[in-house]
């Protein structure tokens, strides 16, 4: 008896005791499913410590952090300058200032207008918010409004047709629970101005409300996308094997195996988020794999031998290779960990749990639901070895063929993932069924752009902020980036220094520069400090040291290359123009803009890892070295292929498509496992490569394409995610597989052919 | 700002206790006009000069330090000019601001010189309610208490923070501000404020400052050392120490002008 034969023999003895054991396991994991939570953090997909994060952090330690809102009103049509129209924006401006945790509340109401009058400089808000706009007061508002650069864009769309009113709050301590308060306040009062100003659009974004639709995102495709799976699997295993029993079997074992992954992820803590909570829908589907074989192979038993030894023979013929796929594909998600981005790396963590789960409850509990089965075996199945037979002579007969297309697809491949392209953004990962989405569109249509790049300049050693030299290279800086593509605007220390320094010596012209010495400057920002009203500070602009500033460049990003390009030019101008005075470019856009190339890299490492490991695996299971390489081809191909015919349809990826690799390798190999197991074991007794090749189709070629199937339609309903993570993610895997299945069936029986004559004697 | 400052600052004396029995059909508001009434009495007080350093602390434990000394002379009645020399940073040392505050509840007058262009500017009134230079707190957090700026209600009493009975007052401002209203702690026995919490447009807590440090100068003037005002929403704070106190040293009000300050102090 071999050890397969002998743990299956056990496995049947215990087999109630055992599943009581594992269903009382699962149970005690479920018990963490109430602990499961959601986070609602758009940074929580960078890594913890890389440079971008490190400056993220480092703008948030030195100049006043907030979280902002942009809220976009549009009046009706012509309606723009109208008194009524200017009352409501007054006081539209006043019920935002009313917003729990508001710091500061920018508007074109409150703007704060500075000018001349003889020797006094007046600055003054546009609209007094305790007197009524007069025809004069609206005739002013609208000169300034019209021509103030310093709005245009962020407070006024440049157009004329909407103004912009900007919130930012402090939410730091106690998060959660501000944030909620906020968000009932603003959505009350949305409601309020629906109501009080009709005909007038209302938009609202923000990074606030960009991580709460991560957090909306990851509970819809929980609550829509994993039962749909679910559905959608056990639907495909009663076309495919027809035995309501067995299917049970199998429909119990998938809900364990979610179950199980769902509570080890609320115990561990792990914080699901849009990228992580259809984590438990992978290791479903992957789960379901392992029961078609196991139930297929059940049936041709019992085609040819009794009830008890035909689930005998099952369980010891799948033990091995079930364990050896299970482990590959584990492997394969287990490398997620070299993805910098930590949803991706719990990702990784709870799939791999979740599949080790689902193989036990594979041998106990689907077991004792096939042995409780009446059923006499397979021939009523759709897919009849009939079909199997066709396949492998069409296999065997155009092998030439074969080798040649799947050559030719490989340049054809290269071609396309020459135009992939990085596109990773907050607000584009949302499709337009997220309101936020939506909202976000619109504002970035009509307002303002919603992507910036800030760079923080530290003065040099012993100096501070106020030196003529640093602010003259800023100064630069600023004139230089203020004209550059998609930039909508700049706000930089320079420009408030220079409007003072001439509206100090009677607006002439001369004077719109740095002045000349420190103290002049220092000077010239004490007195427009001493200007400023409550909420306004130079905190965001200067750090309270003096030591350093930054200059935040507001930009209309239709793709991450643009924001990504524009860092890279400016940092490259610098260089050359401002060798004193360099900053790197920072901020959320900007992390979001290289996170996938960062992840990239990172997950290259993790792929040759998961290669050499899954390679040495197979060739220590197929005790053939030959075999372990050729092996590889057929498992490499199909993301190449995946990848090849994304670029040339879509042409953009992003972050959750560059752990697509090595993730599905760690699948796709499954397939391939199974195939050269028998096709080894048909040589092995002497058979002939193409008549090897004949059995194995027979034998496990319905399970390569019923697996391979259910595998693929449960990906692609990731894919309908609203997610864009999810989507690429659930898109390109599905293609992958679906590559794999044509790789298995025509390409490795080829390659077969091909190179393992020698040792057919 | 000045006088503000030590008005403020010092919250201020006692000294004479205001007689006067509290009437029997006294109102929260009579009640409380007649406390803040009671703060600040200081018959035979002219003129005073202090040094200041502020320390200002952000949220992650960055600091600065600003440093300046301030003159003050009563011009008459509620009436006060004072002028505040910034010493640290060094790049905005001898820059001057001078404030002309006035009684009967009108808004101050304030100037700034700046020496490194030899002018002088007048300052918007609308930076009243905005930090003070980059501290946490405002400038009408230590401007001129003049009573009449405020309508004011008693809310109780109570321990005050650094022991002793407090009067606790709400004064509601008049004018312009960043505040709805103000709670202030008075000690019964001193009249001296020993704290103050400020709430903003909303009526939600946005900071506190705490009084310390109160010593008698001269035998009469209470000052107090220190001043600590710490933001609840932007977890930033202020440390506000005073040092140096002098009195009557016979500051002449016409050396407190914009035509003099031009000439530079």
């Amino acid at each position: 008896m071999t050890i397969s034969d002998r743990i299956a023999a056990l496995l049947l003895r215990h087999l109630r005791k055992l599943s009581a054991l594992v269903l009382l396991i699962v149970l005690g994991l479920g018990a963490g499913i109430p602990a499961l939570t959601f986070s609602a953090d758009n940074t929580s997909f960078f890594g913890k410590q890389n440079q971008e994060t490190r400056d993220l952090e480092d703008l948030g330690e030195f100049y006043t952090g907030s979280s902002g809102f942009l809220i976009m009103v549009k009046p009706p049509e012509g309606e723009m300058f109208s008194l009524n129209t200017l009352e409501a924006l007054k006081e539209m401006t006043a019920d935002v200032w009313q917003a729990p945790f508001a710091l500061r509340v920018d508007s074109p109401a409150n703007f704060n207008h500075s000018r001349s009058e003889g020797e006094d400089i007046i600055v003054e808000p546009l609209l007094d918010e305790y007197a009524e706009v007069t025809p004069e007061v609206a005739e002013r508002f609208q000169e300034v409004v019209s021509t103030s650069p310093e709005m245009r864009n962020r407070l006024v769309a440049a157009d004329l047709q909407a103004y912009g009113i900007s919130l930012n709050t402090v939410l730091s301590d106690d998060f959660e629970a501000r944030r909620d308060e906020l968000l009932a306040f603003l959505d009350q009062m949305e409601a309020d101005w629906a109501e009080r100003y009709p005909g007038f659009e209302i938009r609202m974004t923000g990074d606030v409300l960009g991580g709460l639709t991560l957090a909306l995102a990851a509970k819809q495709d929980i609550l829509t996308l994993v039962p749909m799976a679910f559905v959608l699997v056990i639907a495909l295993l009663l076309f495919f094997l027809r035995v309501p029993l067995a299917v049970g079997g199998a429909a119990l074992v998938v809900l364990l195996s979610t179950i199980g992954t769902f509570g080890f992820t609320g115990f561990l803590g792990i914080e699901l988020t849009a990228g992580t909570a259809i984590s438990p829908m992978a290791v479903m589907v992957l789960t379901a794999a392992s029961c078609i074989h196991l139930i297929l192979s059940w049936f041709r038993e019992l085609d040819r031998s009794d009830r008890a030894t035909a689930l005998h023979h099952a369980i010891s013929e799948n033990l091995a290779p079930v364990l050896v796929t299970t482990v590959t594909t584990a492997i394969g998600f287990l490398a997620l960990n070299f993805a910098e981005a930590p949803p991706l790396q719990d990702m990784g963590n709870i799939v791999a749990f979740g599949l080790m789960i689902g193989m036990i409850a594979n041998f106990t509990l689907l077991p004792l639901a096939l042995r409780a089965s009446r059923a006499r075996g397979g021939d009523r199945l759709p897919l009849r070895e009939g079909m199997m037979r066709v396949l492998a002579d069409l296999a065997v007969r155009y092998r030439r063929g074969w080798i040649t297309g799947f050559l030719a697809l490989i340049l054809v491949a290269g071609l396309g993932i020459g135009r992939i392209g990085y596109d990773d953004s907050l607000v584009r990962y949302f499709d337009d069924r997220f309101e936020f989405r939506q909202d976000s569109d619109e504002i970035q249509q009509h307002l303002t752009g919603l992507d910036n790049l800030q760079f923080s300049f530290t003065a040099p050693e012993g100096g501070s902020v106020f030196d003529p030299d640093f602010l003259r290279d800023i100064d630069r800086f600023t004139t230089w980036i203020e004209t550059q593509d998609n930039v909508v605007g700049v706000s930089s220390l320079t420009q408030v220094i220079k409007r003072l320094n001439m509206s100090m010596n009677g607006d002439a012209p001369a004077f719109d520069r740095i002045a000349d010495s420190r103290e002049a400057n220092a000077q010239l920002m004490m007195f427009y400090e001493l200007s400023l009203p409550v909420g306004l500070d130079l905190n965001s602009t200067i750090d309270v040291d003096r030591q350093r500033t930054r200059v935040v460049v507001l930009m209309r990003a239709e793709h991450s290359e643009d924001v990504r390009g524009l860092a890279k030019v400016a940092e490259a101008w610098m260089a050359r123009n401002t060798p004193d005075t360099q900053a790197r470019a920072a901020g959320i856009s900007y992390a979001f803009s290289t996170v996938s190339e960062r992840n990239n890299s990172q997950m290259l490492v993790g792929l040759v890892l998961v290669l050499v490991l899954v390679s040495l695996i197979m060739m220590a299971t197929l005790r053939n070295a030959r075999m372990g390489v050729i092996s590889l081809a057929p498992n490499v191909l199909p993301a190449i292929f995946a990848f090849g015919l994304w670029g040339i349809s879509f042409g953009d990826v992003n972050l959750g498509s560059t752990v697509v690799t090595t993730m599905t390798f760690g699948i796709v190999v499954d397939d391939t496992v199974h195939f050269l197991m028998h096709y080894l074991d048909g040589r092995k007794r002497g058979r002939s490569t193409v008549d090897a090749l004949q059995e194995t189709f027979r034998v496990v070629g319905s399970a390569i394409i019923v697996t391979s199937i259910c595998l693929a339609i449960g990906f692609l309903v990731m894919a309908t995610s609203g997610f864009a993570i999810n989507q690429h993610l659930g898109a390109l895997t599905a293609i992958v597989i679906g590559f794999a299945l044509l790789a298995d069936l025509l390409f490795l029986p080829a390659l077969l052919l091909s190179f393992d004559r020698t040792k057919a004697k | 700002m000045t006088k503000t400052m030590f008005t403020a600052i010092a919250a201020i004396v006692a000294a004479l206790f205001i007689g006067l029995g509290p009437a029997s059909a006294e109102t929260t508001q009579e009640k409380g006009l007649r406390i803040a009434q009671s703060v600040g009495q200081e018959p035979g007080f002219r003129d005073q000069a202090a040094e200041g350093e502020m320390i200002l602390t952000t949220k992650s434990g960055q600091t600065s330090i600003r440093r300046f000394e301030a003159r003050a002379v009563e011009t008459s009645p509620g009436e006060t000019r004072s002028v505040l020399t910034f010493l640290w940073p060094g790049d905005i040392r001898n820059t001057t601001l001078l404030t002309h505050s006035h009684a009967g509840g009108r808004d101050d007058d304030q100037w700034l010189y700046l020496p490194a262009v030899s002018k002088v500017r007048r300052i918007s009134s609308s930076g009243r309610s905005g930090s003070f230079v980059g501290s946490e707190f405002a400038y009408e957090d230590m401007s001129d208490q003049d009573v009449d700026k405020y309508t004011y209600n008693w809310v109780a009493d109570g321990s005050c923070p650094g022991g002793g009975r407090c009067h606790i007052v709400d004064r509601f401002p008049r004018g312009a501000s960043a505040y709805s209203y103000e709670r202030v702690w008075i000690e019964q026995s001193r009249k001296l404020i020993q704290k103050v919490e400020y709430y903003d447009r909303r009526k939600a807590h946005l900071k506190t400052m705490l009084i310390s440090g109160y010593r008698k100068h001269n035998g009469k003037y209470w000052r107090a050392a220190k001043m600590e005002m710490s933001n609840h929403l932007t977890g930033k704070g202020t440390t506000l120490t005073w040092d140096g106190f002098t009195f009557d040293r016979g500051v002449n009000p016409n050396d407190l002008t914009v035509s003099a300050l031009r000439k530079g102090l």
